[in-house]
């Protein structure tokens, strides 16, 4: 597949200072990604001090002919929408939050995307645990340390205890599993944490 | 990606512009943290410790 050949983007700056200070001297990004509809852009909403910044990027298919005896024919194209938002922590320290789509058919898009990033927050839907699958693989594959936060819905199943949904994700015993609540800025900084304390515990031994 | 969405044109655009401010010396191009960085231990303590100070005060 080609990469991106054009995007436009929506911008609905809040009521927060929308520039960075020039004292911004770090720029960290982490992904928040996860099964479609399962809370990505609420959990960023919730903690971006600016409103998330969304774009539509075009993923075109390289193979598709533009010719034929008609004319022009429509390439074969996919919109991938992405939010981002953006935390301003002490210390010049500036944390980006991607959006990062999950389904296989983005995996050009996460060779991009993930490049210098953290770590990934994989949101899951209990009620829908199979449809997390994809994603997971995903973010294996780049590499990427992350953290697992069930995502609460009302109607989510109440009888699984963490042990059976962490070998129904079939995850490592050190990946982290929290529940957050994407509504919540607190619980999401607390899923977000989770993740940086993953890393901080867990980095490779020749960097210690 | 900020640029391009407040100024509401394509990111592609955006990113054509940014080269010929660099170009001309009118903008720095600051990278990402490099990967090997992204292990750093202070770094990450600023970045938990700065997420923990978000929290209801």
């Amino acid at each position: 597949m080609a990469s991106a050949t054009s995007s436009t983007v929506d911008a609905r700056p809040g009521g927060t200072d929308i520039h960075l200070p020039d004292t911004a001297r770090d720029l960290v990004k982490i992904l928040v990604t996860g099964p479609f509809g399962v809370g990505k852009t609420t959990l960023i909403r919730s903690v971006s001090e600016i409103r998330p910044l969304h774009t539509e990027e075009q993923l075109t298919e390289a193979s598709a002919q533009v010719d034929d005896l008609a004319g022009v024919r429509d390439k074969a194209t996919t919109t991938v929408a992405i939010d981002f938002g953006r935390i301003s922590l002490p210390g010049g320290i500036v944390l980006y939050l991607f959006g990062t789509p999950g389904q296989e058919r983005f995996r050009p898009l996460w060779d991009d995307i993930a490049y210098g990033a953290l770590g990934a927050l994989v949101l899951v839907d209990a009620r829908r645990i199979d449809a997390s699958f994809d994603v997971l693989g995903l973010v294996e594959e780049t590499g990427l340390p992350y953290a697992v936060a069930f995502n609460t819905f009302p109607d989510a199943p109440r009888h699984h205890t963490p042990d059976q949904l962490r070998a129904a994700l079939d995850l490592e015993p050190t990946t982290p599993m929290v529940t957050c609540d994407a509504r919540e800025a607190d619980s999401s900084i607390d899923s977000l944490l989770a993740l940086v304390q993953h890393l901080i515990d867990h980095r490779p031994a020749e960097h210690r | 990606m900020e640029a391009a969405a407040l100024l509401r044109l394509p990111v592609s655009a955006v990113l054509v512009l940014a080269a010929g401010l660099v170009d001309r010396d009118l903008a720095l191009a600051r990278a990402p943290i490099p990967p090997a960085r992204r292990f750093d231990p202070d770094l990450l303590k600023r970045v938990a410790d700065g997420l923990r100070d978000l929290k209801h005060r």
